[in-house]
């Protein structure tokens, strides 16, 4: 039998109605994919790309070679040791409170404070410079009431600033903690109290309970949780932006300038820069998303 | 004992930086003063700046709430293989922070053919970025409480074309969950300080640019700008949680900073 | 002394009391069932024997040893809880291994244990495997050898079927008679399921609002209620409620029904003549009543309900639904409609004083 027997004239039809359906199909994704493309795949497309060219034309590492310059190798530094401080803080402190709301005393206040993180944790960005700089600022009331209680001046005895960059640490914790509180809270709630009671019928005290069971159960999604608040803190621009005043050497303020500035403008470093701040974020990014993986595994 | 002061700690210290900017702004020589709010009301900028926002803010939540809803239904309905490059798609610009989304915009389009830089096109069409996650994250949620299959096959099953059963049975199971998102869009584009100070500076400013440079020329006023800037956050938050019944994403929050 | 004995036990949550003077003693070696609906305190007296709840008054004593004070993980009770309570980072085999490793035992024999209780659950080759790779029944069975695994002086199972699904909830609970009295373990079980606690009790304990209603083997509490709430929630009941006439029978909806032999109530009161769907005979009319010495009525054949081994039949008598169960055999056709004739022994039946109560006759 050769194959031309075997087609009939519906075959012709059904494969048109099967093209014309994925055609169809195609369709309705095209806003979004054209969207995406276009804001969003191209921009950092354009970024790498243009890190990836050297000034004369062509292909090199030139941007990169100066991104690794001593100012920009400190700038990479200084942003790790803080979204790296701000997010251990966050996460420990902002535990603590997740615990105490979820397992602990404070059950029955779970949703006020839940609310208010839900509200702080927006808090940010220039309004909060400016309420830690009307606090903590050089007349700020703490500032004052510290020196007329202790008559110990922070600015002048002790050398704080607000514009430094334990004042950025004070301000990161600000939108850190809030933020560890929504994210810790779930996982604290899913601690199941069957798991703790099947421990102790097995003969297993508190302690021997939380070795085995409770620190391993929490562990995944709260090191996920402290990834996404070193992410959250590395990214950062406005806050640092508007209490730095570019004395602090952060990355994100380092790209600003470049691509802000008239003299400073060197598109070229600015992306090599921004490749090294994408390649920083994605890494902790991979880092939440494998731990989340692994802690929906086990919660159900 | 030692949590509740855990807890206390906790609220003293997220309180106590709105305590000073209040004072700052309500306090003037000792006496209580609404002046430096009140001055809002007599400034024309702080009015036409205010108006760019809540445009920008209007036009983000319709193109990025109907764009997302319609291709997660979209997928959801007859595409479903490609529903896990939805989800990375729409989770992408997490990784991007404002500074290099901007980055690689400017560089694209502030020459022809699409000049868009200084326009509010632009910064309309980056905030929609920032609003993918969570609006992805809304409609995906509410598609999977209403078990949107389910109801959309009984809709067929009883006659109706795509389009009807999209916006006459999809659309209005899904309202909470649009809802928030279209919130969460808001607060986003009101606080955003970062794309709006690349992507169009004084060409089209914003309310938060607007506070940031106050803030340098007369700060009481600026602070007091600042505190409205905290009011519609508080308020913004407080509706979705109202609307969702629930935490919303909180990763919104990351596009402010 | 019985092996294990609770002694008027109380507790209260906030205002509401959980348990109201519960005594009970268990045999080494009985699988007692604590039975009844929620909140009605078998959860609250299982956690009390645990060690998780301290009772307000009263006492627990193990082999005439006085168990207050004595922390849960020094009373070495092995538990079962209702679902999901398995180490979630721990494999079936670590978690059976649990307990044995706290009383470091050496590993040699912790891991022949293990091995031995998998076998003995049915599960030789799940011993890797996460609980989330688990059905639900095989978790429960890890549970299971978990809890044996201590060699638990008492074992406790808190609605450990409660959460499967109908045909694996009943091959694990023959598993769980079965290895019960393998091993002659003492186990305390709580169920709100009846079905459960007749078929695998030696006795069960009825309870209700914190109370004890009745305990007996399960022949008895089924047979023999002695509480209209055992009789209700046990089994469906047919409740003929009516006024004790001065020949000592009951006057029910104009019909004069004699009371089982023994039953002592005083002429003029309210009495209810208590009688099971299966104690009933059926005969479609078409000839005279029934005679003898059995109680009989006329009524309306409602529906019919075919539950395999029985057909269910409801019958309209004088305005009350009775349920009567007939074989289910034989395919006999009932005609909805129908004429038919109740009649029953009355030593079938029991007396219930008066009540209030006057719920309908079907469960």
């Amino acid at each position: 039998m050769n194959t031309v027997a075997i087609r009939r004239p519906g075959m012709h039809a059904a494969r048109r109605g099967q093209v014309m359906r994925l055609f169809g199909t195609a369709a309705g994704l095209a806003p979004f994919a054209v969207f995406v493309t276009l804001f969003l795949i191209l921009p950092v497309a354009q970024m790498v790309a243009g890190a990836f060219a050297s000034p004369g034309g062509g292909a090199g590492l030139d941007n990169f070679r100066r991104a690794l310059a001593p100012q920009y190798l400190e700038a990479f530094r200084t942003s790790v040791a803080l979204s790296v401080e701000t997010a251990l803080v966050g996460a420990v402190a902002g535990t603590a409170v997740a615990y105490a709301v979820a397992q602990g005393e404070l059950r029955h206040r779970r949703t006020l404070v839940i609310t208010f993180c839900t509200v702080t944790s927006n808090f940010a960005g220039v309004p909060l410079a400016f309420a830690f700089i009307t606090t903590l600022g050089v007349v700020g009331w703490v500032t004052v009431a510290f020196q007329a209680v202790f008559h110990v001046s922070l600015y002048n005895d002790l050398g704080f600033t607000i514009y430094s960059y334990l004042g950025l640490v004070l301000v990161y914790t600000y939108f850190q903690l809030p933020l560890m509180v929504l994210l810790a809270v779930p996982a604290c709630a899913a601690l199941r109290r069957e798991w703790q009671e099947a421990a102790r019928n097995l003969g297993a005290g508190a302690w021997r309970f939380w070795r085995d069971i409770g620190v391993p159960v929490l562990a995944p999604p709260l090191i996920g949780a402290t990834a996404l608040l070193f992410a959250n803190a590395f990214g950062a621009y406005a806050t640092a932006y508007s209490l730095s005043s570019g004395a602090i050497n952060l990355v994100p303020l380092r790209i600003g300038t470049l691509i802000n500035g008239d003299v400073s403008f060197d598109a070229g470093l600015a992306n090599a820069l921004g490749v090294g701040m994408t390649v920083v974020i994605a890494a902790a990014i991979l880092v939440y998303q494998a731990a989340n993986r692994r802690a929906r595994r086990w919660m159900r | 004992m030692i949590q509740r002061l855990v807890v206390a700690l906790f609220f003293l210290y997220l309180l106590l930086p709105l305590s000073g900017i209040l004072g700052f702004t309500l306090l003037d020589g000792g006496r209580l003063t609404l002046a430096h709010y009140r001055q809002s009301l007599g400034d024309g900028e702080f009015g036409a700046y205010m108006a760019h926002s809540l445009v920008l803010a209007a036009g983000t939540v319709v193109l990025g709430v109907s764009l997302m809803t319609f291709t997660t239904f979209w997928v959801h309905t007859r595409a479903r293989a490609l529903k896990p490059l939805l989800e990375l798609t729409a989770f992408l610009p997490f990784v991007v922070p404002a500074v290099t989304l901007a980055l690689g915009l400017i560089q694209l389009y502030s020459h022809p053919p699409l000049a868009l830089t200084g326009t509010a096109a632009l910064l309309v069409l980056a905030y929609t970025v920032l609003t993918l996650p969570f609006a992805y994250r809304a409609v995906e949620n509410g598609l999977a409480a209403v078990d949107s299959r389910t109801l959309s096959e009984a809709a067929q099953s009883l006659g109706a074309g795509w389009w009807r059963r999209f916006l006459t049975v999809i659309v209005p199971n899904l309202w909470p969950g649009i809802t928030s998102a279209a919130l969460l869009g808001f607060a986003l584009v009101m606080g955003e300080f970062t794309l709006a100070l690349f992507l169009v500076g004084s060409a089209y400013e914003t309310y938060p640019l607007y506070l940031n440079q106050v803030w340098r020329t007369d700060p009481k006023y600026g602070a007091a700008l600042a505190v409205l800037s905290f009011l519609i956050t508080w308020a913004s938050s407080v509706a979705i949680l109202w609307a969702s019944r629930r935490a919303p994403g909180q990763m919104q929050g990351a596009a402010l900073r | 002394m019985a092996f294990l004995e609770l002694e008027g036990l109380c507790k209260t949550f906030g205002h509401a009391a959980a348990l109201s003077d519960v005594t009970l003693s268990v045999e080494r070696g009985e699988l007692v069932s604590l039975l009844g609906p929620s909140g009605c305190g078998k959860t609250t007296t299982l956690r009390i024997v645990a060690g998780f709840e301290t009772p307000d008054r009263g006492r627990v004593l193990l082999d005439g040893r006085d168990l207050t004070g004595v922390s849960p993980e020094r009373r070495g009770f092995g538990m079962v809880f209702q679902q999901y309570s398995l180490f979630p980072n721990m494999t079936a085999a670590q978690n059976i291994g649990y307990g044995l490793r706290v009383a470091r035992r050496p590993s040699q024999e912790v891991r022949r244990r293990v091995g031995e209780l998998l076998e003995l659950i049915g599960l030789p080759d799940a011993g890797g495997r996460y609980p989330h790779q688990l059905s639900g029944g095989m978790q429960q069975r890890v549970a299971l050898a978990r809890a044996l695994a201590i060699e638990p002086r008492i074992l406790l199972l808190d609605e450990p079927l409660s959460a499967l699904d109908a045909k694996v909830r009943v091959t694990l609970r023959n598993e769980i008679r079965r290895i019960q009295t393998r091993l002659g373990i003492t186990a305390l079980y709580v169920t709100h399921d009846q079905e459960e606690a007749l078929s695998l009790s030696d006795r069960v304990v009825v309870m209700s609002r914190g109370r004890i209603e009745q305990v007996g083997p399960p022949e008895e509490v089924y047979g023999e209620p002695k509480t209209e709430f055992t009789a209700s929630f046990i089994g469906s009941m047919n409740r003929l409620a009516g006024v004790v006439g001065a020949d000592g029978t009951l006057a029910y909806r104009g019909r004069t029904l004699r009371l089982p032999p023994g039953a002592a109530v005083p002429a003029g009161r309210a009495a209810t003549l208590v009688v099971r769907p299966e104690a009933i005979t059926l005969t479609v009319d078409g000839g005279p009543p029934p005679c003898g010495r059995a109680n009989v009525l006329a009524g309306t054949l409602v529906t019919r309900t075919f539950l395999g081994p029985v057909v269910r039949l409801i019958v309209d008598v004088e305005g009350e639904y009775l349920s009567v169960d007939v074989s289910g055999a034989g395919r006999r056709a009932y005609p909805q409609g129908g004429r038919v004739w109740l009649s029953f022994d009355p030593g079938a039946a029991i007396v219930m004083g008066p009540s209030a109560a006057t719920e309908d006759g079907g469960s």
